[in-house]
């Protein structure tokens, strides 16, 4: 069982022409390699998984070799054999990791003068050299700049920046790229097709993405792949075993944006949860779907947009929903969120938490439109104005989102029912009835409780809410709450339910005393006052 | 009943990474790393030993019996093949290069070993060692001079290296090249559950099997297989432990009653400004001197407020058995301050994480949330 090599390693290019995506670097050794023009030390830098250590193996094989062909090892003459096989006595390749020490370094600068025994190079391999001490960088740097001319370095890392510029400067260095996902597709497609795996070039498409620029980590996706389902591989099976989350979630996400659904965006977390999505790869998701339909609302195209025809469609369809100014917003909200769950003890009630917030976001309005309201509400106030009493009308309800309008307060109404509810018999006796709803229903009471009676209007009671939340439970209970008027005051009466933020708008005596904001000195802490007081302390903010 | 339920009975749930491995091992394709990833307490140390025992087991796998000689040897540590590496207490003058245990006092020695052979016995159980906090890079080069070694029985050895992300940078970089290519017939099995900490050049090296949170019922049924235990408290108990079996042990060792009815009368006194019961609440706090059981406190103080946004919301709560408090506290808390004490208690909790004094922590905590909810009086 224990033949099996993965394929990051079976796979290993044992030619330069293998080596995915690099050409700005094999060339320029090849060519090196040919000319005789070899430097003694090398340094290859990159991200991982890119083709560092094989290149640095390749060119070890190619300059011993017995029989190049055309600056290429052969791989057959026993010198290339045994570099491959890792027996060499002329190659050693160094884990710069584990043998990081000056002790390591002093050792390998004695053994540098012995002349090589069977190829034209004595080579040093030295991989992760960025975690050598600075000891043995400096160990290094003498021998680093006149090494005997049997002598070549090739260093490896990818983290170029722990490297001293005194060793950089020693070195002819290469820059690794990230290697493109057409090259990867078509390096997996040749794999699979050697190892008789039957993939579609859209499930090679998905690994290629996921493996982010490095040649391994898509191999090693690949593998996994291989080893979950099979020699026959389908794109709806990569979707399940890579549990990729359906592009389907996030446009029901904006759909809970649009319609205000609460509930339903907790519920999609909970399914996320569920099904065991990797939650950052779900708010990336989340991110890129804000993304493109900025992109598709901004540009009016969608050819930016990565993405199967099917959903560039709806882009193009769903781009009018949200403006500019709105989509920013989200992204900023869910970039908060992507960073915070990093750390959080609890990264589901945060994502819970920013969904509630993300679809209760007041949506921005253009300055344009809003002007437009402005005046028109001007007009229609001062059109009125004249035949209402002005203090309804003076403490206009504002909503940051400008979607309400003010309540129409019929007057024609009251003279229906023949009795009007009296301003005052209503204020006085407002707490009778507040106890009649609690022993009814206990939490509408409580809610009650915290609003304030803002206005009365023939037989209509007004209520000042300092939220959303209170508006909507009183406005969802209206039916009731207006029944109970009838039987408390006697007369036919109506609630209704309006947002008024900041304290004191209307001049009414309300019992409760909501604050609307938390304002900081409306109440002080009794500890924060205890210190003030006692200990003369100040506050620092 | 020989349906995919039936395979490795010792894992609770995660039946597509069961599937994962052991179609693996029946087509012969073991890579020599895995990084076993996903939450706190959901079986990743559980699977790897059980992976480990279906290679070992006389009977051949992909099922392993249990009892044969080379089974009970893994459960009690005892195989030479199959080896646990931890984080450690540093030794008095360790020096690099020393085997891992070889500078330990004789008291840290055996808390190693008996911790050790807890943990193989119940992978479920979190291993804690005194004054270990890091894997260290003597544990790693001793992988690396033990992988490539010959095996006991023939088979290939097994390294199960717990909580990879105590590996500190060192001993990461040490492990890369042996992560590679392993020059003995060996597999490594990395296991986290913060996949984040890991050097990208580690994470890349490996095959990675995601593992899901445990659903309720698994938990549940879990908990009722092992001990008897009344099935509605196990039902609670499965769901706070939100996805994590090793969660749910503890919990089932502790009062959740009274834990969670002294959160609910802290929340009560902050938000109402009662100083005098707010310092008595404090000093009771402080003085458990733990940090991690004020941790876990601060958790439950955050899981209330969670609980109160969702059912305004028409959510699900977790606070199964506290519905109807949930609901007169939400009726007297506008919700938008909901929001607002969620992220100060993170941020408390995250404090104490970070070592703050805890004293002042609660202070910052108590005195935020009654400036936010002037309503609730």
């Amino acid at each position: 069982m224990s033949d099996y090599v993965v394929t990051a390693r079976k796979w290993r290019p044992m030619v330069f022409e293998d080596v995915v995506g690099q050409g700005h670097v094999t060339q320029t050794l090849r060519n090196a390699i040919a000319t005789g023009r070899l430097a003694h030390a090398y340094l290859f830098s990159g991200p991982r998984g890119v083709g560092k250590t094989t290149t640095a193996r390749l060119l070890a094989k190619a300059v011993n070799c017995r029989h190049p062909r055309e600056a290429n090892p052969d791989n057959e003459c026993d010198i290339c054999r045994e570099i491959t096989d890792g027996t060499s006595f002329d190659v050693l390749e160094i884990d710069g990791a584990s043998n990081r020490g000056i002790d390591e370094i002093r050792n390998l600068r004695e053994s540098v003068r012995y002349t090589p025994a069977k190829g034209r190079f004595k080579i040093y391999i030295i991989d992760e050299v960025h975690m050598l001490t600075r000891e043995s960088f400096n160990a290094l740097l003498k021998t680093l700049e006149e090494p005997p001319s049997h002598v070549m370095f090739i260093f490896a890392t990818t983290e170029i920046h722990k490297v001293p510029q005194t060793i950089l400067s020693r070195c002819q260095r290469f820059d690794f790229r990230r290697i493109a996902i057409q090259e990867i597709i078509a390096n997996l497609a040749g794999i699979a097709g050697e190892e008789k795996i039957a993939i579609d070039e859209e499930s090679l498409m998905l690994i290629a993405r996921k493996g982010d620029g490095s040649l391994r980590d898509a191999q090693s996706m690949f593998d996994q792949v291989v080893s979950l389902i099979g020699r026959a591989i389908t794109h709806r099976q990569i979707l399940d075993a890579l549990n990729i989350v359906d592009q389907e979630v996030y446009f029901r996400v904006t759909d809970y944006i649009d319609t205000g659904n609460a509930r339903g965006g907790l519920e999609l977390v909970d399914e996320i949860f569920r099904q065991g999505h990797d939650v950052k790869d779900f708010l990336a998701g989340l991110q890129e779907h804000f993304r493109n339909l900025l992109v598709s609302r901004t540009t009016g195209s969608t050819e930016l947009i990565e993405a199967s025809d099917v959903y560039r469609k709806r882009y193009a369809q769903e781009a009018g929903r949200f403006t500019p100014a709105d989509l920013l917003r989200f992204q900023r909200l869910i970039a908060g969120t992507e960073s915070a769950i990093r750390w959080s003890a609890q990264p589901r009630f945060r994502v819970e938490a920013d969904m509630v917030q993300l679809i209760g976001l007041p949506r921005a309005q253009e300055i344009g439109t809003l002007l437009d309201s402005v005046e028109a509400l001007k007009k229609n106030f001062l059109g009125k104005a004249a035949g209402e009493e002005s203090a309804a009308g003076s403490a206009s309800p504002v909503q940051s989102a400008g979607r309400t309008v003010m309540p129409n307060l019929p007057h024609a109404a009251a003279g229906s029912a023949g009795k009007v509810l009296s301003d005052a018999e209503v204020r006085s006796r407002w707490g009778e009835y507040l106890a009649e709803v609690r022993r009814q229903r206990i939490s509408l009471g409580s809610v009650l409780e915290s609003t304030r009676l803002y206005a009365i209007r023939g037989n209509i009671i007004c209520l000042g809410c300092s939220n959303d939340f209170e508006r909507s439970a009183i406005l969802r209970n209206r039916e009731f709450l207006s029944n109970l008027v009838g039987r408390v005051f006697n007369v036919p009466g109506r609630i209704e339910a309006e947002l008024v933020p900041g304290e004191e708008t209307a001049g009414s005596d309300g019992d409760a005393s909501t604050g609307g904001q938390s304002g900081p000195e409306s109440e002080e802490h009794p500890i924060i006052a205890a210190m003030k007081r006692e200990l003369g302390a100040e506050p620092l903010e | 009943m020989t349906g995919p339920l039936e395979t490795w009975p010792r894992v609770i749930g995660q039946q597509r990474v069961k599937r994962t491995l052991i179609g693996a091992l029946r087509s012969a394709r073991l890579p020599h790393a895995f990084l076993f990833y996903g939450p706190e307490g959901v079986g990743k140390d559980a699977m790897a030993f059980e992976l480990a025992r279906a290679i070992h087991c006389v009977q051949g796998g992909p099922d392993a019996c249990g009892s044969c000689d080379p089974c009970t040897r893994i459960s009690t540590m005892q195989h030479p093949d199959v080896q646990l590496i931890t984080a450690l207490p540093l030794g008095k003058g360790e020096e690099k290069g020393d085997p891992p245990l070889a500078k330990l006092s004789t008291e840290d020695l055996a808390a190693v070993r008996e911790e050790h052979r807890r943990k193989a016995e119940n992978p479920y159980a979190r291993v804690s060692i005194p004054r270990a906090n890091t894997i260290k890079i003597n544990s790693i080069r001793e992988v690396r001079r033990e992988s490539s070694l010959t095996s006991f029985d023939g088979k290939k050895r097994v390294f199960i290296v717990s909580r990879a992300d105590e590996m500190g940078e060192e001993a990461s970089n040490a492990l890369l090249k042996t992560l590679e290519e392993p020059s003995g017939d060996c597999m490594i099995v990395l296991t986290t559950s913060n996949r984040d900490a890991l050097l990208p050049t580690i994470v890349s090296r490996c095959q990675q099997v995601r593992f899901d949170p445990l659903t309720e019922e698994e938990i549940q049924s879990a908990i009722l297989g092992r001990t008897p235990t009344d099935p509605v408290h196990a039902a609670l108990v499965a769901r706070l432990a939100n996805g994590s079996f090793s969660r749910a042990l503890e919990l089932l060792d502790s009062d959740i009653f009274e834990e969670r009815a002294f959160v609910v009368d802290f929340i009560r006194n902050a938000l109402s400004g009662n100083a005098a019961r707010i310092m008595a609440d404090i000093d009771t706090i402080t003085s458990w001197k733990d940090r991690d059981r004020v941790t876990k406190f601060l958790l439950f103080v955050l899981l209330w407020f969670r609980d109160a946004l969702v059912i305004s919301r028409g959510g699900k709560v977790i606070n199964l058995d506290q519905q109807d408090d949930l609901q007169r506290f939400v009726a007297r808390n506008p919700d938008t301050d909901l929001l607002r004490a969620l992220r100060v208690t993170e941020r408390a909790i995250s404090l104490v994480g970070r070592n703050a004094y805890i004293k002042l922590v609660l202070l910052y905590l108590v005195t935020t949330l009654h400036g936010l909810m002037p309503a609730s009086r």
